[in-house]
């Protein structure tokens, strides 16, 4: 049995936010739901070198759609989480579930 | 307007530095953000990022292939431990049997081979290192293992315009010894890294864990290896038995043959006389030893100028000496005289010392200290002149004067210089100078066990630099042993 992947930060956001979008994840909205979610500006450049480095982990896959006028006759460039993505995702929250299991609430703490 | 430009420099940035297929994706984005309300500027800050971010991943890529060249390179010592002996033995048997300039092709072909066979199987060893994430197909491995050929090709190429597209004067130090010669290693981890580098493009990533003996048998590539592999093993046994020992005449008689001396007069000089001769007057027809031990026929004969490069020497060969008087028939005669090297007549007198001393030898090479003569970074400071046409119509190699911590050259070329600086430092000096013209200059020095000619005189090394803007420079170098297996006292005439 091989030992659980676990994802840092960063990846973790990344795929959570391409789950999050489902089919229509690609660099804009990508941008958009991290920055929304997280109240960090994501740059454009940032999210990309991200998913390079996930694909090439075999944890995203990417497709191109088709071209449109609004984009300057460029097509988008789609990515989904693989299956290895999920599982990565799944061992990196149960990770964290044990971590947080016994850690107290310290907002509650601190008004007792 | 302007900030229509400043997209346009944006996406131009971003498709000029990676290929559509990576760069549509990200243009097509920003075009969608700056259509969505963001600025120009921030679009071209993207860019500039995105630009850093694939130059960045593309010097990572080839940091891999930097360090194994590099580590490679190192083994070359260790590959030539297997080949210079061969590769040395064919040079030896081939300027005796190969006229030239097919005895300089010897050269480059014996220099370059060891060298070709090294980048490829690098390329082997790299390919089998990396694969699980390289694409290969025959073309390409193909194309690669040309590349590494190509580059030294181009690099001997410039080797010979720097001297003058002299193919004599190609030595086997342009080729051996990375570690020791800058130049040689620099141009061994190019060819590599050219080789390895336009290997094909990383696999990606779906494919990554085919199992690479399933890609190489179907693509042929264990075929090649193994062929290659057989080469590499076969080449330094056939370098070494392809040419037969001889010593054989390269100037050529007017029957066709190597050309041989038609009298040898062989007599003991009893004279109990210190000095000796050797040499043949200008538009003479012979050659002319006196009063000479056989340890120094040997030395001219094979052009050894220190006795520790002449090994197996009976003790009656240094002190007993002899008078030697060789002439060439009369039909012989014209091409005689027209020889311009001198060189050419060397392999005459080795049929001499083979015919009346039964002399029996043959080469071995051993990896000796030497000095290797180049010019100074500040330029050389001879005077070059154009020679004087001697009476056969070619150029005559001028005169020299040697002293105690003197030497001068009347319109000499380097080669006399080499043997003289090989005397004066008992250690071969290796040319690496390239210098190819006739030139006047004097050297003044201080010998170590000696008084100068001039007071106040530098040593030979701070000489060289100052007086000629050269410079000796001590490293390694293999170096030809001539090991006499048997020699006996001359025949009656």
């Amino acid at each position: 049995m091989s030992a659980p992947v676990l994802l840092n930060d960063s990846e973790l956001v990344m795929l959570l936010a391409i789950l999050r979008l489902g089919e229509e994840a690609y660099g804009v909205p990508l941008c958009d739901e991290i920055a929304s979610v997280t109240g960090k500006s994501a740059a454009l450049a940032s999210v990309y070198k991200a998913l390079e480095r996930l694909e090439e982990a075999g944890f995203v896959a990417s497709r191109m759609g088709q071209p449109s006028a609004e984009r300057g006759g460029r097509a988008k460039r789609f990515v989904r989480v693989t299956d290895k993505g999920l599982r990565a995702i799944d061992e990196t929250r149960t990770a964290l579930n044990r971590l947080w299991r016994d850690v107290p609430v310290f907002g509650k703490r601190a008004k007792t | 307007m302007k900030q229509d430009l400043v997209l346009r420099v944006a996406l131009w940035m971003i498709e000029a530095g990676s290929s559509r297929a990576e760069s549509e994706g990200f243009a097509g984005d920003l075009v969608e953000m700056f259509a969505a309300g963001r600025s120009c500027w921030w679009c071209l800050g993207q860019a500039l990022h995105r630009t850093a971010s694939v130059s960045e991943q593309r010097l990572r890529s080839l940091l891999m292939p930097l360090w194994f060249c590099i580590g490679f390179v190192f083994l070359y010592p260790l590959w030539q431990r297997l080949y210079a002996p061969a590769a040395a033995r064919l040079l030896v048997q081939g300027r005796g049997a190969i006229q030239w300039p097919g005895s300089a092709v010897l050269e480059i072909a014996a220099g370059l081979l060891p060298a070709l066979l090294f980048v490829w199987v690098g390329v082997f060893v790299y390919a089998l290192l990396r694969r699980r994430s390289l694409h290969i197909t025959p073309v390409v491995a193909f194309l690669s293992l040309n590349v590494g050929a190509c580059v030294l090709f181009i690099a001997m190429m410039m080797r010979l315009h720097a001297l003058r597209n002299d193919l004599r004067l190609l030595s086997r130090a342009d080729f051996y010894y990375p570690l020791v010669h800058g130049r040689f290693s620099i141009l061994l981890f190019f060819s590599l890294f050219g080789a390895v580098t336009v290997w094909p493009r990383e696999r990606s990533t779906i494919h990554r864990r085919r199992d690479v003996v399933f890609l190489l048998s179907r693509f042929g590539m264990l075929r090649i290896a193994r062929c290659l592999g057989l080469v590499v093993m076969l080449v330094p046994q056939v370098s070494a038995q392809a040419v037969p020992l001889q010593a054989s005449a390269r100037i050529m008689a007017a029957d066709g043959k190597p050309m041989e001396f038609d009298v040898v007069s062989v007599r003991p000089n009893h004279s109990g006389a210190v000095a000796m001769e050797i040499g043949s007057a200008p538009m003479s027809d012979d050659l002319s030893i006196t009063n000479m031990p056989p340890e120094n026929i040997i030395q001219w004969a094979f052009r050894i100028f220190l006795n520790d490069q002449i090994v197996g020497l009976p003790d009656w060969a240094t002190h007993e000496r002899y008078d030697v008087q060789a002439k060439v028939s009369e039909a012989d005669v014209a091409a005689y005289r027209k020889v311009v090297d001198p060189i050419q007549r060397v392999p005459m007198l080795q049929k001499i010392l083979i015919d009346r001393f039964g002399m029996k030898f043959h080469f071995e090479t051993r990896e000796l200290p030497v000095y290797a003569l180049a010019v100074d970074k500040k330029g050389m400071r001879m005077t070059e002149i154009q020679p004087a046409i001697g009476p056969n119509g070619m150029k005559e190699g001028g005169g020299r004067q040697r002293g105690r911590g003197r030497y001068t050259s009347f319109g000499q070329p380097m080669q006399p210089f080499i043997d003289a600086l090989t005397v004066e430092l008992k250690t071969p000096v290796v040319d690496r100078t390239g210098l190819t013209g006739f030139y006047n200059y004097t050297l003044h020095w201080t010998p170590e066990d000696g008084k100068p000619s001039v007071e106040d005189a530098p040593s030979i090394f701070t000489a060289v630099q100052e007086q000629l803007g050269l410079k000796l420079e001590r490293t390694k170098a293999p170096v030809q042993v001539l090991v006499i297996d048997h020699l006996e006292r001359p025949t009656e005439n």
